[in-house]
């Protein structure tokens, strides 16, 4: 028995009383003070991270037997239930009873540590606990998708048992849509395979994309993520109710050639919703697709019936390219119609939708891309020509006697083709139905909802919260 | 030499619903002169005609749009100056000879706004009726994709016919002594001319580009068919009511179309697929109704012989 | 109403109608109304009754009223206009948008309200939206109005009860048009306005509409009235016009001050007072007849004829024959000048008595209306003339009037002038000859009409004829003999016996020709027309001493040419015995003893020995004409009055030169031939037709 009174003897002793600590087993500090006898408890919970509980001072008066200390009182109170160690700290000296106390349980407690400290013991049983290594390993909670899309609860290790405060570990998870909790950063300690314990549970309201993260061991329970744009709430949901969001399934999905044709007919206000539809179609299936699209744009108007009626020639604006360089041919597709008038003079009835469509099965046809499979967009409001003259609708014929029923027929034999239509029509028209066979959106709408619109189309998975992150994993 | 003026005034009412083209009619008529290279014109005989002749005929051939809708009742003074065969004694053989004589038919004709035919009687009409039958010649026009659409062609022929007897007041069973010209119009419009085809009316013309015609001794036939198409109104009924209040000999039917059908200018022949010449308007205006605009050259078919048909009967009569 | 303050404004209720289309209809109808007094029937029946015609300028402004027990006077002005949407109807044709205001005539007039407050006033208010009536305030019209020399012109031909076109305005915008037509009402009593139907622009092809006072570009083919825009400075000439005329000027210096005094006396008189003409004359006696309201008489001033119901008032022919001279000095259009022309013809079946017909040929001469370069086409020249005949001359024309129309005309009657007196008609063989003389047709319808050859000699040998007409009515009547002499249908035996009785024409020849010359080539001309062969004895005896006139050189020199010579001194002595016998029988006798035959007959001359038939013709003719033969003879004659001549033909002019001496008649034996060919083909026909007809 007996010390220094230096905090670095008390910091080492202790540290090295906390490091042994087992869990469920009690680590009693009884400190002397002058105000009496002040207890603390440590202790590990299940995840192993060590708490320090302290309780109000026992005057000395509570122990005076005719005015002398008793010891066996000073035993009883002091002593630790569950026969844990125990160390001694004397925090004032120069009290009489204080000191004759310390001696006193000192004596009793012969191989306990034994310390005399002036400062403050919270605060230094705080800083040992920090710096306490790990006694089990600190895992994320992370989902991983097995190549047949089932989804597998599983973690993803950050620090082993032994690690300290200040250690980092790096990873990169993909985050889905977390819906309105966000995406769970739930870092459990991991005994056993059987005994896992949340240290803590975290949420962020993150967008869908991958992350590159670091984990950063704070101290033992608390671990910090730097890299994630968003701060970290509390999670309030039990951890049975988050696990039940864990959908069983994520579809794959094969990369997509998304071919937008966009009608540049008609007022020029509804020219530029249009361009703006598919600007947003654009983006947002390019973010959930995992660079897995190409994207095609194609503007197209009237063909020339007449001397009064000038042509809007088909434009390619983009072939194959990715979603920048299709936005950006957007940008300067607004920018030409901007600076036309306000409604270009043309044939009203239709456009040459066939004609756009008949080169899109060229186009397509010399690609000669079978992985990939082809999305039509269209966005549009009028209808197509006639191959030959239509009694019913007196459209005039293309004049090159296109046939859109033919070129249409052609198209459906590339494998996974799909076809959406964005218009202020509802699919009245054959070729409506035709071109809005696996997708329709109005025009009308004030808000596009681009997800439900792609993930008709494939371009896109299904809109489930996906609550905790995704590792990346084999590919499929 | 001077051409030689017909003695009589006879002028010309054009008659018939709204919309049926009476005005388009008109104005197509120096067109239909001048592809056809004829030896007649058509020239205006005072200012305001003239000047209503040089912008019918240019806002029709050159800004290819239809005339505004007549208002009330306009008055043209034109006149169709030509070449007549005439028949003239020999000076010094007995017999005679023909001789061609230069001549000039004064065309003095009405147009009225179709909505003075109707039931609504009123000055105008009587305006109109007067009209009528100060006429030596009538130009009645049909137009049976209307009639299909509004059914109202009885109703528009019937009350004049019955204010015009009235007003003759000659004796029972005396039919109006005009010259009537029956104009089928439209005969571009899809229906018509399908009609047509049906019915096996249709021959094509030799010459480029070829366009289809119906003989005129079939035009009456196709008439009474396409008359009785429309099976919600008495359009039937009209060939029958002309014919029983004008003199038989004196009615002839035209299936005529005042801006013709449109050949595409890379073909140059008529394409039985692509003859449409009347199209919305290429500036489209919001709500998708949009003036009527034409698609290609004016080429009038049977707008000219109407009037020539009639020109030449009233002329050759001592008068009315 | 004179007297009290006018307010500055002025309530009133107004009742309103929307017309035009929808866009699936084709035909104009009244789309709203107000649920007020008026109902659809009424506004229905406005709207179409005062319609433009097809308008290609908008907008425009139409001024209608309706009156009837119900509704008292109502005043309607109607704002044509294309529709701020620029719908199309059924057919994509253009629709043209009307908002139709009415206001009672009562509250304009208690307030003077100028149309161009009611215009301001009213187009604000859009009527898509507006139910039922609405009320509104007007304001007072100012007292004055800028009234140029075309508004008085306007106001004062509005008087006539005839409509007033204003022309040339082509370029003026609707206010100033609509400020036109307030500063032309602004001179008329107010109470006009209660039946003033205006607009500021008509088309020119609707003829049938119902404006009195209207803007157009052309006039109709109708006695409508017309102004021109901007400047104008006519006077009317209408007696009932430009009296009001002078009235609104007073003949003052300062008409502007003169004007505005009569404006603000015209603003009083607000009782209704309809375009008819006898409420009209009425108000305007009333104005005249005021106090201090002088007015310049024009002289003179024609009394209106009692119109029938709805007739209109109708110029006095001295004002139409100034008008219409007018109109051709101004280079009116041809329209106007139609007009005024229609109204002449109009006018010529009335009889007008020799007085007036004098005062209209002083028009006519002072005018000059008969001049042939007068601006007009053949027909409407032909037409002008032939009514200025017949108002101002008797027709059928005999000479006198033919003279007094020389005179009137004032240079040489061209063709065109002697067509239309060839078709009002002659009375006078003069005149056909005349005529003749001067037009290849009339001279053909003259030899058809086979003019008695004595009538024709006669009325060459009238001493009553002008001088001027000697030479035309002699050459037209030789040339008529001429004529029939190549077609074989000159009588030479009726020739000799006519000429005879007019001593050969030969001093009427002389009264024709001065140059000896000439007077030498025509006598000859006549006698070798009617003498084929050389004179005889007898027949120098009968032209030169035997005929009754006395024998002038020419026809001596021509017996002598035409005779042997071995008869020349007979014919020398006939010709001394002719012109003794131009004096009294005593002194004649006289001086025939005094030649050397002693009047003994040449022993060589049997003395006349005329065939028996041709004594008895010859003396039968003498009896028939022995009254009429002494020269002077002033007896009437029997004129021929020629039918009126049809269609022209042209006319082979006479040989002028020597007649050649007739030719034995001369066989076509082409025609011959040919027509025995055909006769010949036309048996055999028969021939071959009959034999098939036996064998079948």
């Amino acid at each position: 028995m007996g010390g220094d009174l230096g905090d670095e003897a008390l910091a080492s002793g202790l540290a090295d009383e906390v490091r042994d600590l087992a869990k469920g087993r009690t680590l009693r500090i009884a400190q002397f003070t002058a105000d009496g006898l002040v207890l603390w408890d440590v202790r590990r919970d299940d995840a192993g991270t060590p708490h320090a509980y302290s309780w109000p001072a026992l005057p000395w008066s509570d122990f005076l037997d005719l005015d002398v200390l008793s010891g066996p009182e000073l035993n009883r109170a002091a002593r630790p239930g569950d026969g844990g160690r125990m160390v001694l700290v004397c925090s004032s000296p120069d009290h009489s009873y204080a000191h004759r106390a310390y001696e006193l349980l000192g004596r009793d407690h012969g191989r306990a540590p034994a310390f005399r400290y002036l400062g403050s013991l919270g605060d230094l049983l705080h800083r040992v606990m920090a710096a306490s290594p790990l006694t089990q390993w600190y895992e994320l909670v992370v989902l991983r998708r097995t190549p047949s899309g089932r989804v597998i609860l599983t973690g993803a290790q950050l620090f082993p048992p032994g690690a300290r405060r200040g250690e980092r570990q790096p990873f990169t998870i993909r985050c889905e849509p977390g819906g309105e909790n966000g995406t769970v950063f739930a870092v459990m300690a991991t005994e056993s395979v059987e005994e896992v314990h949340p240290v803590s549970v975290k949420s962020a309201s993150l967008n869908p994309g991958v992350y590159d993260v670091t984990a950063v061991l704070c101290r033992p329970g608390l671990v910090r993520f730097d890299g994630l744009p968003t701060r970290m709430r509390e999670e309030r949901r039990s951890w049975a109710e988050i696990v039940a969001t864990v959908p069983t399934s994520l579809s794959l999905s094969r990369s997509a050639h998304l071919i937008c044709a966009i009608e540049v007919s008609g007022p020029r206000d509804l020219v530029y919703e249009r361009i703006e539809r598919a600007k947003k179609l654009i983006r947002d299936v390019n973010i959930g697709s995992r660079d897995r699209l190409t994207v095609s744009l194609i503007s197209y108007g009237p063909h020339a019936v007449g001397r009064m009626f000038p042509e809007e020639p088909i434009r390619v604006l983009a072939w194959a390219q990715g979603s920048m360089t299709a936005v950006a041919a957007l940008n300067k597709l607004k920018d030409r119609v901007r600076a036309r008038a306000p409604v270009e003079p043309g044939y009203v009835r239709a456009a040459q939708l066939e004609c756009v469509l008949a080169t899109i099965s060229e186009k397509l046809a010399e690609l000669g891309d079978q992985e990939t499979r082809p999305v039509i967009v269209t966005i549009a409001s009028r209808s197509a020509f006639p191959h030959q003259m239509d009694p019913v609708s007196e459209i005039v014929p293309c004049p090159d006697r296109v046939d859109w029923r033919r070129v249409l027929k052609d198209l459906l034999e590339h494998p996974g083709i799909a076809f959406g239509l964005i218009s202020d029509h509802g699919p009245d028209e054959e070729i409506w139905i035709h071109l809005s066979n696996d997708a329709l959106a109005s025009m009308n709408d004030v808000v596009f909802n681009v997800q439900h619109f792609a993930e008709r189309l494939g371009l896109l998975s299904e809109a489930e919260d996906v609550p905790f992150p995704l590792i990346e994993s084999e590919r499929s | 030499m001077a051409p030689t003026p017909e003695p009589a005034e006879h002028s010309i009412t054009m008659w018939g619903p709204p919309a049926t083209g009476k005005t388009t009619f008109l104005a197509a008529l120096s067109i239909a002169l001048i592809r056809h290279g004829s030896v007649w014109c058509v020239n205006g005989a005072d200012d305001a005609s003239t000047e209503k002749l040089i912008s019918l005929t240019t806002s029709l051939a050159t800004d290819r749009c239809f005339p505004p809708a007549t208002v009330g009742i306009a008055h043209y003074r034109w006149s169709l100056d030509g070449k007549l065969m005439r028949k003239v004694p020999r000076r010094r053989w007995f017999g005679s000879r023909l001789v061609e004589q230069d001549v000039r038919i004064p065309l003095n004709l009405v147009d009225s706004q179709g909505k003075l035919v109707g039931r609504q009687r009123g000055g105008a009409q009587a305006d109109l009726v007067k009209n009528l039958n100060n006429s030596s010649a009538i130009i009645f026009l049909y137009d049976p994709i209307r009639e299909f659409d509004r059914g109202d062609a009885f109703d528009h022929t019937f009350g004049v016919l019955k204010q015009m007897s009235r007003q003759l007041e000659g004796s029972p069973g005396q039919k109006l002594p005009h010259y009537v010209a029956v104009c089928v119009t439209k005969f571009d419009e899809i229906r018509i001319l399908s009609t047509a085809e049906k019915l096996d009316l249709i021959s094509y013309d030799p010459d480029l580009p070829g366009f289809p015609r119906v003989a005129d001794d079939d035009a009456r036939e196709l008439f009474g068919e396409l008359s009785r198409i429309p099976h919600d109104s008495d359009a039937d009924m009209v060939l029958n009511l002309l014919e029983q209040n004008f003199h038989r000999d004196r009615i002839k039917y035209f299936i005529t179309s005042a801006i013709g059908f449109y050949v595409d200018p890379r073909i140059g022949v008529f394409d039985p697929d692509n003859y449409q010449n009347h199209l919305p308007d290429p500036d489209d205006r919001k709500g998708g109704q949009s003036q009527s605009r034409i698609r290609g050259p004016i080429r009038p078919v049977n707008v000219v012989e109407p009037l020539l048909w009639l020109a030449e009967r009233v002329t050759s009569e001592p008068g009315r | 109403m004179s007297g009290e303050t006018q307010p500055h404004q002025i309530p009133v209720t107004v009742e309103w109608a929307l017309w035009g289309k929808e866009r699936s209809d084709l035909e104009y109808r009244l789309l709203r109304c107000s649920d007020g007094t008026l109902s659809e029937a009424n506004f229905d029946e406005l709207l179409t009754r005062y319609s433009t015609g097809t308008l290609e300028a908008l907008p425009q402004v139409t001024i209608g009223w309706l009156e009837d027990r119900a509704h008292g006077h109502q005043i309607a002005l109607a704002i044509h206009e294309e529709p701020a949407d620029r719908r199309v109807d059924a057919t994509g044709r253009p629709v043209v948008l009307t908002r139709c205001f009415c206001v009672p005539y009562a509250t304009l007039a208690e307030g003077r309200v100028s149309y161009q407050a009611l215009y301001d006033k009213f187009r604000k208010i859009p009527l898509h939206e507006q139910e039922g009536t609405f009320q509104t305030s007007l304001p007072v019209m100012p007292s004055v109005v800028r009234a140029d020399l075309a508004a008085q012109r306007a106001a004062a031909l509005l008087v006539t009860c005839k409509p007033v076109c204003v022309l040339e305005a082509d370029r003026a915008g609707l206010a100033d048009r609509l400020e036109f037509i307030d500063s032309v009402m602004s001179l008329l009593p107010f109470g006009l306005r209660c039946q003033l139907s205006a607009s500021t622009w008509a088309s020119s092809q609707f003829w049938e509409h119902k404006f009195r006072l209207f803007f157009a570009s052309t006039l109709r083919p109708d006695d409508d009235c017309d102004v021109i825009w901007g400047g104008d400075r006519r006077v009317p000439t209408q007696p009932l016009a430009a009296g009001y005329f002078d009235w609104l000027r007073n003949d003052s210096s300062d008409v502007a001050s003169q004007l505005e005094e009569r404006a603000t006396l015209l603003a009083s008189k607000t009782d209704p007072v309809r375009f008819k003409a006898a409420e009209v004359d009425l108000s305007l006696d009333e104005l005249y007849n005021m106090p201090g309201s002088s007015r310049r008489q024009r002289s003179p001033a024609p009394v209106r004829r009692e119109l029938p119901a709805g007739g209109r008032a109708e110029w006095s022919v001295e004002g139409l024959l100034i008008e219409c001279a007018d109109r051709l000095h101004d280079g009116a259009q041809p329209v106007l000048v139609a007009n005024a022309i229609r109204q002449l013809i109009e006018c010529s079946d009335d009889k007008a008595t020799p007085e007036e017909q004098d005062r209209y040929r002083r028009i006519i001469k002072e005018r000059r209306l008969l001049r042939e370069d007068t601006p007009l086409d053949t027909s409407r020249r032909g037409k002008l003339y032939a009514a200025l005949l017949r108002i101002a001359f008797e027709t059928p024309l005999d000479y006198e009037g033919y003279c007094q129309l020389e005179d009137c005309a004032g240079v040489a009657m061209h063709p065109s002038l002697l067509r239309a007196v060839s078709q009002v008609g002659t009375a006078d063989l003069w005149v056909d000859l005349l005529l003749a003389g001067v037009d290849d047709d009339e001279f053909q319808a003259l030899s058809r009409a086979q003019v008695p050859l004595a009538s024709l000699i006669e009325a060459v040998a009238d001493l009553r004829l002008e001088p001027r007409h000697r030479r035309v009515v002699f050459e037209t009547a030789l040339s008529e003999f001429v004529a029939r002499d190549q077609s074989h249908r000159l009588d030479t035996q009726l020739l000799r016996s006519a000429l005879a009785e007019h001593g050969y024409l030969a001093s009427a020849v002389e009264r024709v020709y001065q140059n000896p010359q000439h007077r030498l080539g025509a006598v000859g001309r006549v006698m070798r027309l009617a003498y084929r062969r050389t004179l005889s004895r007898a027949d120098i005896r009968t032209v030169l001493s035997d005929s009754g006139w006395p024998p002038t050189s020419e026809l001596f020199f021509t017996v002598v040419e035409m005779s042997d010579p071995s008869d020349a001194d007979f014919a020398e002595r006939m010709f001394t015995r002719g012109l003794a016998r131009q004096y009294d029988q005593d002194r004649g006798r006289e001086l025939i003893l005094r030649f050397p035959d002693n009047g003994q007959r040449d022993v060589r001359d049997p003395g006349p020995q005329p065939a028996p038939e041709e004594t008895a013709a010859q003396q039968g003719l003498k009896e028939r004409i022995a009254p009429r033969m002494r020269p002077g003879n002033t007896g009437s004659h029997v004129l021929h009055r020629l039918p009126t001549i049809q269609v022209p033909a042209r006319r082979h002019r006479a040989d002028r030169g020597a007649p050649s001496p007739a030719l034995p008649q001369k066989v076509n034996w082409v025609r011959v031939i040919i027509l025995s060919i055909v006769f010949v083909a036309l048996l055999c026909f028969l021939f071959v037709y009959l034999t098939q007809f036996i064998h079948t």
